[in-house]
Parts: C-alpha cells; structure tokens; sequence
C-alpha cells in the first residue's frame, strides 16, 4: 500500500493522483478523437460536461441504493458523504448525464464514440491507483498473488498475511486492451454509438468475471453488488449487440459465416487478382 | 437529368459528407428556367422551371444508415435540419454550396470553460477553508451541519452560477457556466475517488 507519493517536497495522495492523472488523459483522448471524427464542438462539450456531472452523481449516490431493503440504505446526506464510491454508479450517471445535456440542447448525435477511448484509458490508469490504495482482491494461490499490510480496513486476506488477487491490476490491463482494440476498431464500426456499445458490453461481461476476484461482500448466491447490478444490464447489453450484429453493424469488425468481410481502404490485395467493376466501386 | 447527386458512399460509413459541387444544367429544375428552390429549412424543393423536371430527392441511406457523425433512430434526416443542402437552399448564399459557416464560437467557449473549472477550484479551496474553519467553532454535533452547509453553498455556485451564466446565451457566459459544473464534478470525483468504498477511511481521513 502506498498511500501517498511523494515529488521532491510535494506529497500527493496516491489514489488521488492516479484518478487525476486518469482524468487528464481521457480528456486528452477525447478532444483527439473529437478532432478526429470533426466533432470538437460546443455540444461535445455540452456532453462532457453532462457526463462528469451525470458520473460524480451517481458515483456518489450509488451507495443509496446498497440494500434492496431501503430501511438498510444510508440517508441521501450520509451515501453522499461517505458511501461507496462505485465506478458502475458513476458510468450510469455519466451516461444519464449525456443523455440529459443533450436533451436540454436539443442535440441528437451520438456521442458515445467519442467517449469510448477516452473512459478505457481513464479507467486504466485510475485503477492502478486503486491497487495501490485498497484491498486487492479475494484470497489465492496463483503465484501472481499479492500480499498487502494487515492495516487494510475490511480486508480478511490482509489480515491473515494470504496473497490475494491483483484484482486491479487484472481491470487495468483489461482496460489497456480495450483501448488498444478501440483504436483498431474505430475505423471498422461504422454506425454510430456502436464503438461504444461494443465496450460497454465488453467491460460489463469483463467486470462480472473479474468480481469473482474483488474483495467485495457477497450479498447473495455468492453474488457481489456489482455482479447483481450487471446481471440485468449485461441481459440488456446482449440483446442490443444481438440487435446491431443482425442489422451488420459489426460486419466490417466479426463478418458473419459465409459473409465476406467488405473491402476497407487499407487492404492489399494479392499479386495478380483483380477486383470486379463493383469491388473496384467500393474501393 | 438534374437529379441531385447521390450522397457518396461515405455518407453511409463516415461523417455526413457535403455533397459534391454541382452544376444544373440549362432548364433544369434550379436552372435558368427555374426560379430559385424555397430558401427555408425544409428538405427539397417544390418548384422547377419549364422544361425541367421534377426534382428527386435524393435516396436514402442503405439498410446500415448513416456513418458515424451520422443519426441514429428517431434522429434528424441524414443530411441534417436544412435539407439535402443545408439551411440556404441549394443555391442561395454564395451559390451552390457556397461558404455558409457562421463565425464558429468554439475556441471562446473552449477557453472560458477552461477558466471556469480554475475559478471554481479558486472557490472550492476558500470556502472548504471557511468552513473548516465555522466547524472548528461549533459543537461538535453540529461540524457535520457546517459540512453539509458548505457542499450545498458549492452547488450552489456550480449549479446556480452555472445555470445562470447559460442562460444569458453568450459564448463566453456559456463556457464559464460548463467550466463551473465541470470544475464541481472533478473536485467531487477527485476528493472521493472512484474505487468501491472497500476502504472508506480513504475517503473521511482529514475531512472529519
């Protein structure tokens, strides 16, 4: 654990440089790919602007809604001062965020696209912070396990000296991925708001798995919090990347069995062929 | 013919894409013979001159709809509130496609938002200093109430502030308004982190 980080005479909390350092580089992603699509414009603002508000909202207020016993669940003044801090809440309000900027504007592009990089390199770097600060993970054997001080609060693992999961670490890395394959899949999804539906489904289905992992409480069917959350989001998820595959907005990105993939501007063709007048259209 | 052209295959797959500059050909619908299309938002134009043709609206986008920059279900018409040619019509304001952009105000409001979020941190820092300071002087059963006086007095200005300078409707009052949201949502993000609450002494140590 490493609670604070030190710079010559400077000492900076650790956990909140990392979530700074996160939010500096997602903004600097988000105005390269709003230069790049040709949107750095007011209404992207508007949205960013709707997101942060919309995301320190709900992370703030997700602890509100803890128990489904609502006689359980803090008063609004204490969830807001001292409940759980949830990435899952602060993804929803930033996404209701976005929704009600625009509204308010009346603006009805899609922005998702935008954001999609942007929160995944965010994300990745946050979360190194949050290894650093917190309890890592559920008790293992793995030889990448991890050992942290007994003075961890809620942390059984650190207590009896186990090495327990990196389970942040596994986030960041997931994160790093999905940067990196948002880039590359960028210029092959086309229809827009899909780039971000795709990360949306992939870190929902990643975040399920890697909870199993988390040091957080399991409430029931050995099922934490996040997981019950992500249970119906992930349902919904599914059937709207059902909906875009049958409609071919990720033909260009999984062609379908027997499809062939659609030419892009980068592609080669083998010495010698020859395209049809139509392929030599789409080129 | 003077159909007008297709849109190019970009404007299913990309950003809506202008359409190519055009000439109409003699007595076409928006030619010599033809008066000029109405000037006004809606899509195409009712009228042609003698000899001309009907005009053909262009075709719509294929089954996988627009590109990105594009519009999704419900949205506008692929070629935006103006019609096929934007707000002046086909010819109006320079001629075909002419030069119509509005002086852009995005760099004004870029910057003022920028120096929103700092006069907000200015803020923020001053009366998270008074208010330590109005709770270290009352009981302690009433520090949590000076605490929750000072974050509402912070939204305050954030909200209040903000909404305010939105509403006059300047870029520059627009961006300090966004910059005053924006500048509470990252303090709020900052100050608690974004973790689980797994380590809550994260997030009260030196507040209370």
């Amino acid at each position: 654990m490493i609670e604070e980080l030190r710079f010559g005479w400077v000492t900076v909390p650790t956990h909140a440089f990392f979530v700074g350092l996160g939010v500096v580089l997602a903004s600097v992603v988000f105005v390269l790919e709003a230069r790049r699509r040709g949107a750095l414009r007011e209404e992207s603002l508007v949205a960013v602007t709707g997101a942060l508000v919309g995301g320190a909202i709900g992370m703030r207020l997700s602890g509100w809604a803890e128990h489904l016993d609502f006689a359980l669940n803090p008063g609004l003044v204490e969830a807001w001062m001292f409940g759980a801090r949830s990435i899952l809440g602060g993804l929803t309000g930033a996404y209701v965020g976005v929704l009600v900027a625009k509204r308010l504007i009346g603006y009805r592009e899609r922005t998702g696209d935008l954001f999609a990089p942007a929160v995944a390199l965010g994300m990745a770097v946050g979360r190194i912070g949050c290894y650093l600060t917190e309890a890592p993970g559920r008790p293992t054997s793995l030889p990448w396990g991890v050992h942290a001080p007994a003075t961890v609060p809620e942390c059984p693992g650190c207590v009896t000296g186990q090495a327990m999961h990196p389970s942040y670490l596994y986030e960041a890395v997931f994160q790093l991925a999905a940067f990196g394959a948002l880039l590359w899949a960028r210029s092959r999804v086309d229809r827009p708001g899909e780039l971000f539906t795709l990360y949306l489904g992939a870190y929902a289905a990643f975040r399920f798995l890697v909870e199993f992992t988390r040091a957080n409480e399991t409430v029931w069917l050995d099922l934490t919090r996040p997981q019950w959350f992500l249970v119906p989001g992930l349902a919904l998820l599914a059937v709207r990347l059902g909906i875009g595959w049958r409609r071919g907005y990720y033909d260009r990105l999984l062609p379908r069995r027997g499809e062939r993939r659609p030419l892009s501007p980068g592609d080669r063709l083998p010495s010698g062929a020859r395209l049809s007048p139509a392929s030599e259209e789409e080129r | 013919m003077t159909t007008p052209p297709e849109p190019p295959d970009g404007s299913r797959h990309g950003d809506p894409v202008e359409p190519p500059p055009v000439t109409p050909p003699p007595g076409a619908p928006h030619g010599p013979g033809g008066p000029p299309p109405p000037q006004g938002p809606a899509g195409p134009p009712q009228s042609y001159g003698p000899g001309g043709p009907p005009w053909v609206p262009p075709p719509p986008a294929g089954p996988g709809g627009p590109g990105p920059g594009g519009f999704g279900p419900g949205g506008p018409p692929p070629y935006g509130p103006g019609g096929p040619y934007g707000q002046g019509g086909p010819y109006g304001q320079g001629g075909p496609y002419g030069p119509q952009a509005a002086k852009s105000s995005t760099g004004v409001v870029i910057a003022t938002t920028i120096a929103g979020v700092v006069a907000y941190v200015v803020v923020n820092f001053v009366l998270f200093l008074t208010t330590l300071m109005i709770a270290d002087g009352v009981a302690s059963g009433n520090k949590n109430l000076a605490l929750i006086g000072g974050s509402v007095v912070l939204a305050a200005i954030a909200f209040g502030g903000g909404t305010l300078l939105l509403l006059l409707r300047k870029p520059w009052s627009r961006g300090l308004g966004m910059g005053l949201m924006i500048g509470w949502a990252l303090m709020t993000i900052f100050t608690a982190g974004f973790c689980t609450g797994v380590n809550p002494s994260l997030y009260t140590d030196g507040v209370l």
